[in-house]
């Protein structure tokens, strides 16, 4: 390890660090206690300071690209982007966080820094150059999720969510060892750009498979989603919101990483496989949103949708695709982070308020809020003038270009299905009159989170000029 | 002032929403002032552009092009021509009428109302002023967010059934333009060398599809716009949204929002798909006339105001349709008039609704019964309305059927018959709804029922003013449109040798090549 390999590495660096400080600053003043009376917001602000300053790291825009450690770590413009992704679901994560974590009295040193890890593991995923590398930063990403979807550890629920999410996590991550092991029997190597030159073989795409399922464990895509719901039920709800982007931008980062980057010449085997997937997701994760009365259960299979939808990028292959995809990462951490972010603000005595009928008459009592709510909600639709039509623009255009009608016209058709379950909670928090029992907590982090969020998702819908030359410029080091 | 007075008619409405977002909700009066005022300025911004458009210019005037997103080949492009300038006066007309009528009529949250209202006439407008693809879509699709919520917080007892409806049938339909317009843009990178959303850069050529695929794009576009039209067979979503909307959320319905759809037919589907517009035209002026006909049967047996007025809406859309697929330099011009004008009479006949149904709470046509002796002037004005609806010489309506008709029978002899009965059957549904409301004996419990207020007066008059006045003199309208029309026209033999540059002409006089073309009809 050389100095230049640290300072490549210098964002994913000083979020470790940041984590251990959070973690020693918590311990000091609260004394371990699991459930301490007095607690500020020191842990949050030193996690949004660890943020920025790995963000000032990540920030520059390589020139070509910077490979480090023997070339398994290479940071360019797709990790650029993946990353500041990353962060800005880390910071609004953290926002969102504060007052709930204080509300509900859970460890807050350990939520920051699992956080924190959970976020270096999404950037290292996707500033993989190598299998192994892509693993670990796998692990490193799930592994504090489930401890997050758990931390609510006197709820039931809670700790329930955190053990089915372990325990199906660590069959994904048996078929993603197993197929690294494929790999490296058929190649003799883990580089991806090694990999690349490779003749398909059969091994080779047996291991393929098996990296598809791994990755498509953690990017929710049917049919390797069943966890989703029932985790994202059970988990206290600001790590759902953080869980949902950050799994997805370690998930796809890779993905992007793995199909074409790693393996452009198999392409005509595994397009064809990703479009399936991609179908079964959208039309499954559609259909079965439909129904859902729990908003956390309705976001997560909205989850899986929109993960069908990002595949369409992924199996778009190219440049066009894999810059549609970065795009769409963007938008969706916005999106989902709003959307989250307004449920996070209602409670029912002290418990979580999220069946669809507790957001009713919000818009008398919360204006801002709801409209950040509908705002994120019309975007999840795809409607315009919002972020999520123009990356669903991309998308289509992706498809289409790449000759791959079918997957879009699905992808359109299913939108067209999303638009009644979205629009119905959208509808619900301007009509009908609040629960009593429903309480509006307000708090400053919240707000600046919402902000961030509907800011990002407007920006992206009415100026994505910058945003979409930025993702263009990164996807096209990938030819 | 004529740089980016499209910009500022666009911004105006936004602008107001969001100064209407800040106003306390305790003070509806204030809120409705604001919106007011700024609707009332965009109107005025929208008729100084109507009054200062030079006729016998086919191309865009009071152009604004600016790289939106340069990398995707997507343009902030904004033109008006002879489709779309007096389309963009009546809605900038429409939409202060429409908020002075609500006062009575929308109680309960009215500052939201105001602001949604005004949000969805920055959408209708920006629908027809914008020249590039996404971004009508864009303007297109964000129409639909604010009038959904029209509808489903605001509206009748089954609101939320008949929004969710109407928001799915249009986004179905509009979803699968989406695909045809991204389509469109990778053919025209292949033949103009960059690909762009720009229309007129892709109208400019043609854009050597073959057939098959232009007739599944032609479809794709063509049945986005019917839905919003709406056209028989996809009108189901219509019933149900006229009925549920608020009366006043209906003018803008049927009034602007329709002619979204014939605006589009002729603004995207004829220029892009020429070949597959001639080859499918017959087909759509059927269903135009299956539209006219059913439309009024069904308007006929209606017991429901707002019913028996959309359907007869439906009606009445078909002219529109069969003028258009007439592909007729007299039959478009009278449905770009004929747009104009059902617009108006249409409009007008919901605010007679809306102004009925907020005195009584009733729906039903037999709740009513010699209302002209309670109150004349409504009656008086209702006729007025009818009579344009009617296409009565004198009125609007009549320029605009009768170019129709006299342009249909030219080219589709075979539609042209059975859709004047349309014309006779509308007199029949029309007359019985103002002979059901408005004579016989007064019904008791009617009695001593309101005539019209002032502010109803001001409602009213603007609107019976237009009716006259295009009626009388349906030349401003027509002169603006004549020119653009017959560009659109063009045979695609003379399209051709057009410099394939990235913007076209704008506001060059008619090729005397297609003058030559025209006049050579018989």
């Amino acid at each position: 390890m050389t100095w230049t390999d640290l300072f490549a590495a210098s964002p994913e660096a000083i979020l470790v660090l940041t984590a251990c400080v959070v973690l020693l600053q918590d311990s000091w003043t609260t004394g371990s206690a699991l459930e301490a009376e007095r607690r500020g917001s020191a842990p949050a602000w030193l996690a949004l300071a660890g943020v920025c300053a790995a963000a000032i790291a990540a920030a520059p825009v390589p020139a070509g690209e910077v490979a480090a450690f023997g070339g398994m770590y290479v940071r360019d413009g797709i990790t650029r982007l993946a990353d500041m992704i990353a962060l800005g679901t880390a910071a609004v994560g953290a926002l969102l966080a504060d007052g709930y974590v204080r509300r509900m009295r859970l460890p807050a040193g350990e939520y920051y820094a699992l956080l924190l890890l959970s976020t270096t593991g999404a950037m290292l995923m996707a500033a993989s150059r190598n299998l192994i590398v892509l693993f670990l930063g796998l692990e490193v990403l799930s592994l504090p999720l489930y401890v997050l979807a758990a931390i609510a550890r006197r709820s039931p629920r809670s700790q329930e969510a955190g053990l089915k999410y372990l325990l199906l996590g660590a069959f994904a991550t048996a078929f993603f060892v197993y197929g690294v092991a494929l790999v490296y029997g058929a190649a003799g190597t883990l580089d991806l750009r090694a990999l690349a030159a490779q003749p398909p073989s059969p091994l080779l795409g047996g291991g393929l498979a098996l990296l598809t399922i791994g990755l498509g464990f953690e990017a929710a895509l049917v049919p390797f989603h069943g966890w989703a719901p029932d985790v994202y039920e059970g988990a206290p709800l600001p790590a759902v919101a953080f869980m949902s982007v950050a799994a997805k931008v370690g998930a796809f980062g890779g993905l992007i990483r793995v199909f074409p980057q790693g393996f452009p010449q198999a392409a005509p085997a595994w397009a064809p496989v990703l479009q399936a997937l991609a179908i079964a997701t959208m039309v499954l994760g559609n259909l079965a949103a439909l129904p859902q009365t729990n908003l956390k259960r309705l976001l997560a299979y909205s989850s899986v949708a929109q993960a069908g939808y990002l595949l369409i990028g992924v199996a778009a292959g190219g440049p066009a695709g894999t810059g549609a995809v970065l795009f769409y990462l963007a938008v969706y951490g916005a999106m989902n982070l709003g959307a989250f972010g307004v449920l996070l603000l209602l409670n029912r005595r002290g418990e979580e308020a999220d069946r669809l009928e507790d957001l009713a008459g919000l818009a008398d009592r919360a204006p801002w809020a709801a409209s950040t709510l509908a705002l994120c909600f019309v975007s999840l639709a795809g409607f315009p003038p919002t972020g999520g039509f123009i990356a669903k623009l991309y998308l289509f255009r992706a498809a289409l270009g790449a000759g791959q009608t079918a997957v879009a016209v699905v992808g359109v058709l299913t939108s067209v299905v999303s638009v009644f379950y979205y629009m119905r909670v959208a509808y619900t928090a301007f009509s009908g009159e609040a629960p009593a029992d429903v309480a509006v907590q307000r708090s400053a982090f919240a707000g600046a989170a919402l902000v961030l969020a509907a800011a990002g998702v407007l920006l992206c819908g009415i100026v994505p000029a910058r945003l979409t030359a930025a993702v263009q410029q990164a996807a096209a080091l990938l030819k | 002032m004529s740089g980016s007075v499209l910009s500022l008619l666009i911004a105006l409405p936004v602008a107001g929403a969001a100064a209407v977002a800040f106003v306390p909700s305790r003070r509806p009066g204030a809120a409705r002032a604001v919106g007011l005022v700024a609707s009332i300025l965009a109107f005025l911004a929208a008729a100084w552009v109507w009054a200062a458009f030079r006729p016998g210019h086919a191309g865009l005037q009071f152009e604004e092009r600016v790289a939106w997103v340069p990398a995707a080949g997507i343009n902030y492009h904004l033109g008006v021509d002879g489709l779309s300038v007096s389309l963009t006066a009546l809605v900038a007309l429409l939409v202060p009428v429409t908020l002075v009528a609500s006062a009575d009529q929308v109680p309960d949250r009215s500052n939201r109302f105001v602001l949604t209202l005004l949000l969805l006439e920055a959408g209708l407008l920006g629908t027809f002023l914008a020249q590039d693809l996404v971004l009508f879509y864009v303007f297109w699709e964000a129409m639909l967010i604010p009038m959904y919520f029209l509808i489903a917080l605001w509206g009748g007892p089954a609101r939320r059934r008949a929004a969710i409806k109407f928001l799915i049938y249009t986004m179905a339909g509009s979803a699968l333009m989406l695909l045809a317009i991204i389509a469109v843009y990778l053919q025209g990178g292949r033949v103009l060398g960059t690909p762009t959303f720009d229309l007129p850069a892709l109208a400019a050529r043609p854009l050597n599809w073959p057939p098959a695929t232009e007739a599944l794009l032609f479809g794709a576009f063509a049945v986005a716009f019917a839905i919003k039209m709406p056209v028989w067979p996809l009108h189901t979503w219509l019933p149900d949204a006229y009925a549920e909307a608020p009366p006043v959320v209906t003018v803008l319905l049927a009034g602007v929002m329709a002619k979204a759809g014939a605006y589009g037919l002729l603004r995207f589907c004829l220029p892009l798909f020429p070949d597959a517009a001639r080859a499918w035209g017959p087909l759509f002026a059927s269903l135009a006339v299956v539209g006219i006909l059913y439309g009024a049967a069904v308007a006929w047996a209606q017991g429901d105001l707002r019913r028996l007025l959309a359907y007869g809406s439906l009606s009445h859309m078909g002219f529109i349709l069969l003028g258009i697929f007439a592909l007729d330099i007299q039959s478009v011009q009278g449905s770009v008039l004929q747009m104009v004008n059902h617009g108006v009479s249409t409009g007008a006949l919901f605010v007679v609704a809306g102004m009925l149904i907020g005195r009584t709470g009733q729906g039903r046509t037999d709740a009513y019964g010699g209302l002209a002796a309670a109150t004349p002037a409504l009656a008086a004005a209702t006729l007025i309305v009818v009579a344009s609806s009617l296409a009565l010489p004198g009125t609007n309506g009549f320029v605009g059927e009768f170019l129709i008709l006299l342009g249909a029978f030219q080219t589709h002899p075979l539609q042209a018959v059975p859709a004047t009965a349309g014309v006779v059957l509308a007199a029949a549904y029309l007359l019985a709804f103002v002979g059901r409301i408005f004579h016989g004996p007064l019904r008791p419990d009617l009695r001593g029922l309101p005539d019209l207020r002032p502010r109803e007066y001001a409602v009213l008059a603007p609107l019976v003013a237009l009716i006259f006045w295009v009626g009388w003199t349906p030349g401003p309208l027509l002169d603006r449109s004549e020119a653009t029309v017959r560009a659109l026209l063009k045979p695609p033999a003379v399209v051709v040798p057009e410099p394939a540059r990235a913007s076209v002409d704008h506001g060059a006089p008619v090729s005397g090549a297609a003058r030559r073309k025209v006049a050579a009809r018989p």
